[in-house]
């Protein structure tokens, strides 16, 4: 899964694929604004089948955060 | 649509419904299908939420909206202002303390809401006791919903309402200080959604993607694609923007240069993956082959992205504007385009002076005023009656350039003023520096700049070159004395503006 994350986080943060590591938080470190979150997010939902819902990515401050929502989602 | 037959809110949903009742008007998306309401079904239920409404008090009341942008939502906003009740649309990013404080300074006594906001609702409920009657946009076991209001209403007579008042209040994102509640009138919107000719047509199809309670996607998206028969597609979350340009195949889309900006560092992804697509071929599998102009308002455009995005074969224009004047002072289009440098050509019936190189503005649609706030209305106009917009520019050839705002000025003790802007946008093309903020402390002008994480080693030695080389080419009091470098994003207001009263920690200074 984070290989298909980091190729998707790629679209958004100009920095190799390898430099994004689980724990790396996605505004202070990837410079992701919320918009850009939000963005990726929708192209999560393509790639995993997955519906997101808006109001619970206040909870997502890293990769790893990401990863735990789409296993969730993914059941 | 004649426009001299328009006066008020009520003219523009009549003529709507009466010149094409049964084309498409609002799209969204219910499930795996798509909703869809023709001008005249709109009309009908608008009249209705109208006549509910003359039920829950006397004489004009104020009604609120909160939630993101449905055909629920336009329904009852324009059912609310259709016999000359005044719309509150409430920013539904704020916290619950922030909206019941909203609603209680607007005088607020009937709430419409969003299922999603049921929890802020409970706070609301017992912090705004005004509030009589709430009215949940989509059917929800023991709530009153819009389905319930709109079997029981009858169908509202055609009130007579004076263009003079207040149709809407909508508040300032507040970038300093509390946010303000602004009134504009029918007329001030009549006036606002007419102030350009031939900028539409019945075939052009908007997906509207900006929060409704601004002024510029009011205008821009609702009013103008009543006036000329347009189709309007709603957004229903910034999540799947990009999926739904392909759902629905827009053919023009209001944005804000944040959106702009990352679509664009995407498509870039997209280009270094394969360079040898054009960009053109990427911009269309972007954005979908229909996808004639993208507007750009509510802050700094950077030309660098209008020239890439021209590239791609998608024109961005560019408007100038503040929810004071409903909100657009001047406009571009495709036949009148900007030069990346002017924000666009002064629109009709609205004149223009500079004073001390700010800009002022008088125009029909200028606001009644701040609610229930004399003293900033008077702060805003000059005794003759011209509205101080704080921003510095010039105006040449009917074209307004602005340089700066007047409301950030640093004043330094040797009264010389500076303006942030002017020298942040010094450092416009850095591709190192993802924010930057001047500002005078300990009477020193001030940079602080968060670069991109992946600049982080090397960003202190860019951003003194930088500054050097700023430094050199400014009078010197315009020299940038104090250097910081901070490692996180700076607070945005909900319009994601950088805010300019930080609250956190500052950034490290450079010595």
């Amino acid at each position: 899964m984070l290989e298909k994350i980091r190729d998707i986080m790629t679209r958004y943060v100009d920095v190799e694929p390898e430099e994004i590591k689980e724990d790396s938080k996605l505004a202070e470190e990837l410079g992701l604004t919320s918009f850009a979150v939000m963005s990726m997010m929708g192209d999560f939902e393509e790639e995993f089948g997955i519906t997101v819902d808006e109001s619970e990515l206040t909870d997502i401050y890293t990769v790893k955060d990401i990863m735990n929502y789409i296993e969730k989602k993914q059941g | 649509m004649e426009t001299t037959e328009l006066r008020t809110l009520q003219d523009l949903v009549v003529l709507a419904a009466g010149e094409r009742p049964d084309k498409v008007w609002l799209r969204e998306k219910a499930g795996t299908e798509i909703a869809e309401k023709t001008f005249s079904q709109f009309y009908g239920d608008a009249r209705k939420v109208s006549s509910w409404l003359a039920g829950q008090g006397d004489g004009v009341i104020h009604v609120s909206l909160l939630g993101p942008t449905s055909i629920a939502y336009i329904t009852c906003l324009l059912g609310t202002v259709f016999n000359g009740n005044v719309a509150v649309p409430i920013d539904a990013q704020l916290s619950p303390e922030e909206i019941t404080d909203n609603l209680n300074r607007a005088d607020v006594t009937v709430l419409f809401y969003d299922r999603r906001f049921k929890a802020a609702i409970e706070t609301v409920r017992s912090a705004c006791p005004r509030i009589t009657a709430y009215v949940c946009f989509t059917p929800e076991e023991e709530a009153f919903s819009l389905k319930d209001l709109l079997e029981q209403s009858t169908t509202a007579e055609l009130l007579p309402v004076d263009p003079g008042q207040c149709a809407c209040i909508l508040y300032t994102s507040g970038t300093t200080g509390k946010s303000k509640g602004v009134m504009l009138s029918h007329a001030n919107l009549i006036d606002n959604a007419c102030c350009c000719d031939n900028e539409g047509s019945d075939s052009d199809i908007l997906l509207t993607v900006l929060p409704i309670h601004h002024a510029y996607c009011l205008t821009c998206d609702v009013l103008l694609s009543l006036r000329y028969g347009a189709t309007l597609c709603i957004n229903d979350s910034l999540i799947r923007m990009m999926q739904n340009i392909q759902l629905f195949k827009p053919t023009k889309i209001l944005m804000v240069p944040l959106m702009v900006e990352t679509i664009y560092r995407r498509i870039s992804a997209e280009k270094k993956k394969n360079p040898l697509l054009p960009m053109k071929m990427i911009g269309r599998k972007v954005f979908g082959k229909d996808l004639g102009v993208i507007f750009c308002g509510g802050a700094y455009l950077n030309p660098d992205l209008t020239r890439a995005y021209a590239k791609m074969g998608i024109p961005l224009t560019q408007g100038y504007g503040m929810t004071e004047c409903a909100p657009r002072i001047t406009s571009s289009s495709l036949a009148d385009p900007s030069t990346g440098e002017d924000v666009g050509r002064v629109v009709k019936n609205c004149q223009v002076k500079v004073e001390d190189g700010e800009i002022l503005v008088k125009s029909p649609s200028v606001m009644l005023g701040y609610y229930k706030n004399d003293a900033a209305t008077r702060e805003m106009f000059t005794e003759d009656g011209w509205l101080m917009t704080g921003d510095l520019g010039y105006v040449k050839d009917e074209r307004i350039y602005i340089t700066g705002r007047k409301k950030n000025l640093i004043i330094l003790s040797n009264g010389e003023n500076i303006s942030p802007e002017e020298l942040e946008n010094r450092f416009a093309g850095c591709e190192w520096m993802a924010e930057i903020m001047v500002y005078s402390e300990e009477e020193q002008i001030t940079a602080e700049v968060y670069p991109f994480p992946e600049y982080a080693g090397k960003a202190e030695a860019l951003f003194r070159n930088k500054v050097e080389e700023i430094n050199r080419k400014v009078p010197p009091a315009k020299r940038i004395l104090r250097l910081r470098l901070r490692d996180t994003e700076f607070e945005k207001t909900t319009s994601r503006k950088v805010k300019r009263n930080q609250t956190g920690e500052k950034g490290r200074l450079l010595t």
